[in-house]
């Protein structure tokens, strides 16, 4: 028997619109830990990583990696591994 | 407490007094997270909801459904760096890189529980008085931020 899945509104609205990984500032967790963590999870060059985590720093928030839903969801989790504050929103830019 | 190079990765050199309390600490909050990996978002002890954030702004419908596939494998994630990190703190283990960021990870999970449960913030004075009830704890924070700076200077 076929199942019904239920698709509200949000699900296929801007299909094409990506999924950004916001990272949050918080008062607990080392600069230099971001940093490392921004490096280890996504690649990214020691001057990037340490740009993005002034962003989170002094601007409160980040946008650290974009992409698909399944990736999105996947990024914060590691996030959420190593500690971090992070959330996942369509991207509204 | 320090690093030192040695053959295979890095020595770490700890007194039996830090060594002591960090076994007892990681071993407190390997109990929480095991306990915790069982437990509803709504039951979480407020200062374990720190290591278990949601995922989505304003939409508790996946937040949910986030939860529900990720909330035991996190759990599962943290006590696995806890059980690695004090099977390192036996005295003459060499780290490796990955053995290295794992310590790093159970530290800085210790710390952001130790930080919630002080309700630190950035804009308070790093000093407290000694005849403050917190004051042991925020040796101990001050410590694991300094413990937590040292490992990753060789994590570069």
């Amino acid at each position: 028997m076929a199942t019904v899945t239920e698709v509200k509104p949000d699900d296929i609205v801007d299909l094409d619109r990506p999924w950004v990984v916001i990272v949050w500032n918080d008062p607990i967790n080392l600069m230099a830990y971001v940093t490392w963590v921004f490096q280890k999870l996504f690649g990214y060059s020691l001057e990037k990583a340490t740009a993005l985590m002034l962003d989170v720093h002094e601007k409160g928030r980040a946008v650290v990696s974009n992409g698909t839903r399944e990736r999105a969801e996947v990024d914060v989790q590691r996030l959420h591994e190593h500690g971090l504050w992070a959330t996942m929103q369509r991207d509204d830019a | 407490m320090s690093f030192e190079r040695a053959e295979g990765g890095l020595q770490l050199t700890i007194d039996d007094h830090s060594r002591n309390v960090l076994v007892q600490l990681l071993g407190e909050l390997r109990h929480e997270l095991v306990r915790a990996k069982s437990t509803s978002e709504n039951e979480l002890a407020s200062h374990m909801k720190r290591l278990f954030p949601t995922a989505y702004h304003n939409d508790e419908r996946r937040n949910q459904e986030y939860r529900r596939f990720t909330h035991a494998d996190l759990a599962d994630s943290h006590v696995a760096a806890i059980d690695d990190t004090l099977s390192l703190l036996t005295p003459q283990r060499v780290f490796n890189q990955g053995d290295l960021e794992q310590f790093v990870r159970a530290i800085n999970a210790m710390r952001l529980v130790l930080g919630t449960i002080l309700d630190v913030s950035e804009d308070e004075a790093d000093d407290v008085g000694e005849d403050d009830p917190t004051a042991a704890q925020r040796e101990v924070y001050d410590y694991l931020g300094w413990l937590l700076h040292t490992a990753l200077q060789y994590l570069g």
